[in-house]
């Protein structure tokens, strides 16, 4: 590394100042106290760049439609990600996570609650999570259209599901958090679920310790497992968009060749504040949401009693209980995250035009119509009381 | 370098599933050594049937029907032994207002009312036995869980105002209900709305009464008022339902003490629990659903739009192919 010889750039300054003064400006000498004075810049810059390389992280070339809102999802669930973990925090200093002790989980919740500014905290972490599901829903699917999953982006794609599938373990572990009607069924349901994946659901059953109140348990899942799981993952997603840049449209031609878009070129910067723009004004609508309507909770929870249903993101999954039993749960559970996985495996074609995909749009239209047919049939449907086995 | 790194995700596969069943098989006997003692020595407090009370938005109906939509979709039905051998299906609905309890039971004759005639040994006797049923509040304030609702301010509100009328201590109340009055909708002096209807040999009653006190009794100093009826609270052995068959011979004035003497044994106490509305954001599914729709037909179109300009309209491609 080069550094910067003041007493060289102090000398030149004084010999011009002085010239200056005797023989009036010159052009030649402008010019190279210019050069000397972008090479203090530079200098400075490199000082940065070398201890953090901020240019190569951040400032490396990305198609123009990058920018586009559609494409900037990823950045909102970060930035939500981050108002989940600092209202977390927070919470969590006031929350006690035992359903045995009085006061409890619940007694803890109802203070959060009734408190003003923890209530608005908690009703933010609430909200917070409902945007959050839907804008990790919405950017599965934007992936799942642009075809961005393809080679060489298969594993950037598994990280993703795998990171949707933690985001739907923090919501529904934060459910049962809440230690009310909602929060008692379901964790009567997930031991049931447990129940049927054996060995692999022990950990989920109040048989595998229980002197340790399984609530406590699922806290722990929530703090500190879920996101031990959820960091690294979300690692390796960033690390391999950075690797593999941002995917661009390609068509099957006339030739029957690819052709790929060519796009104008922008700094990824830009696209760093797009993102932080769109997460602030999604953040800005959480905080409304949160002031307008309180997170839900229902009376103190009241085991073998079952007359809530699941929240909206998991209500799909009710009315196949209805119809098939508990099992139901964890087999489509299963089926629908195998989906997700094969995605990459079945559809190979390097094409990622909406139209020259016809079967895989097809699929991706009925998934959403039963998932949506399935949450409405939920709602509509009366609660029933289940077997858990 | 794949194979290396198979080889150690099967073996950490095959580590985590062994370790698994090996606590699965010795059931964590170390962490759980003093649970079992526990669980010896306290011994398992008694088991109730619980009787859900939930809650309709708008009027309840008052039909006795059981097959009725309301009690059919919205309530929950629950089987109760009682007395002399009946078994009640119990179903409870309430508005926060107003609760009701549709009894349910096999009774082959109709029952008899006052004035008229039956003949026992050949004698013409007036016959005053009817069939009946009545609902025992025994509030239990010990096991009664004493944590407050933290739902919305309103049903707060309004849980703190519920309260038996005509209740000014804690020795519970009956809600009695028999053949003797009319089947159709009446009002006792106490306050019991009373509905009957007796079909394919079973007694279908509702009983039910006012439980939101009025502005007078709101007023009034709630300490002294016992409230039977909290909303979301799980009150343990709260309720006892009987119900009577004069032509087996069975009769009130059989039921009339059973609280006061050892015939309680035989009377199954079930527990209670009034349900406020459940649903505190019932349309939230349809909005996350609209965005999900909306989001992915927009992102559709973008992505036809992005890659319109690679794509050859029909017109395009004739025109190349002419070239």
């Amino acid at each position: 590394m080069k550094w910067i010889n003041w007493n060289r750039i102090t000398k030149i300054t004084r010999k011009y100042n002085d010239e200056d003064e005797e023989n009036g400006s010159n052009v030649e000498k402008n010019k190279e106290l210019k050069i000397t004075q972008k090479e203090i810049k530079n200098k400075e810059k490199s000082f940065i760049e070398s201890r953090l390389a901020w240019k190569k992280l951040f400032d490396y070339p990305i198609p123009k439609h990058a920018n586009d809102v559609t494409y900037t999802l990823g950045g909102t669930i970060i930035v939500l990600g981050i108002v989940q973990l600092i209202t977390g925090v927070i919470l969590q200093q006031f929350y006690i996570p035992n359903s045995n002790s009085m006061p409890g989980a619940y007694e803890s919740v109802s203070e959060i609650a009734n408190n003003v500014s923890l209530g608005f905290v908690r009703n933010l972490h609430y909200w917070g999570a409902q945007f959050l599901i839907i804008m990790v829903l919405l950017h599965s699917a934007r992936v799942f259209i642009s075809g961005a999953y393809k080679k060489p982006r298969e594993i950037q794609w598994l990280a993703g599901v795998g990171l949707l599938v933690t985001v739907f373990a923090f919501s529904y572990t934060g459910t049962v958090l809440k230690w009310d009607q909602e929060g008692t069924e379901a964790l009567e349901h997930q031991i049931g679920t447990a129940k049927i994946a054996g060995p692999l659901g022990i950990f989920l059953t109040e048989q595998f310790a229980p002197s340790v109140s399984l609530l406590s348990r699922i806290f722990a899942l929530h703090v500190t497992a879920i996101p031990a799981i959820a960091v690294p993952l979300l690692g390796i997603h960033l690390i391999l968009i950075r690797l593999n840049g941002i995917a661009s449209p390609k068509v099957l031609d006339k030739y029957k060749c690819i052709t790929a878009r060519v796009d104008q070129k922008v700094p990824f910067s830009t696209h760093i504040n797009k993102m932080l723009i769109n997460g602030a004004v999604v953040t800005i609508i959480v905080i409304a949401f949160s002031l307008i309507w309180s997170a839900p909770l229902y009376f103190k929870g009241v085991e073998g009693v079952e007359v809530t249903k699941p929240p909206w993101f998991l209500l799909w999954l009710y009315p196949l209980e209805n119809i098939f039993g508990v099992p139901a749960i964890a087999y489509t559970t299963i089926f629908v995250i195998i989906l997700f996985v094969a995605v990459p495996i079945v559809d190979r074609k390097e094409v990622t035009d909406p139209r020259q995909r016809n079967k895989m749009m097809i699929a991706m239209f009925l998934l959403l119509l039963s998932f949506v047919g399935l949450m409405i049939m939920g709602t509509l449907s009366p609660s029933m009381q289940h077997n858990m086995g | 370098m794949i194979r290396f790194y198979l080889l150690i995700i099967i073996i950490t596969v095959y580590v985590y599933f062994s370790s698994i069943t090996f606590l699965a098989t010795i059931n964590v006997n170390i962490v759980n050594a003093h649970v079992g003692e526990k669980e010896h020595g306290e011994g398992k407090s008694e088991m109730h049937a619980v009787v859900l009370s939930k809650h309709k938005d708008v009027n309840i109906e008052l039909t006795a029907d059981p097959m009725n939509k309301q009690w059919r979709e919205l309530s929950s039905q629950i089987d109760i032994d009682s007395l002399y051998g009946h078994k009640i299906s119990v179903n409870s609905l309430n508005n926060l207002t107003h609760v009701f309890f549709l009894l349910s039971w096999n009774d082959s004759t109709k029952g008899y009312h006052i004035g008229a005639l039956r003949e026992i040994n050949n004698h013409t006797i007036y016959n005053t036995n009817t069939d009946g049923a009545k609902i025992v509040f025994e509030p239990h304030q010990e096991e009664a869980q004493t944590t407050s609702i933290a739902t919305k301010d309103d049903v707060q509100n309004r849980s703190n105002n519920i309260a038996l009328s005509d209740k000014k201590n804690n020795s519970g109340s009956v809600w009695y209900w028999d053949s003797l009055g009319p089947t159709s909708l009446s009002v006792d002096k106490e306050g019991v709305i009373t509905k009957a209807q007796w079909k394919n040999n079973q007694w279908h009653v509702i009983i039910g009464k006012r439980i939101l006190d009025g502005v007078h009794n709101t007023q009034s100093n709630n300490t002294t008022t016992h409230s039977l009826f909290k909303p979301g609270i799980l009150q343990k052995g709260l309720l006892k339902f009987v119900v009577w068959d004069s032509a087996e011979g069975e009769s009130l004035n059989k039921t009339i003490n059973i609280n006061d003497n050892k015939d309680d044994k035989l009377l199954q106490a079930a527990d209670f629990i009034l349900l406020p509305t459940l649903n505190i954001y019932p349309k939230d599914v349809y909005l996350w659903s609209g965005i999900l729709i909306i989001g992915v037909i927009f992102f559709v179109l973008l992505e036809i739009k992005l890659h319109n300009g690679l794509v050859l309209s029909k017109q395009e491609r004739k025109e190349e192919d002419l070239k």
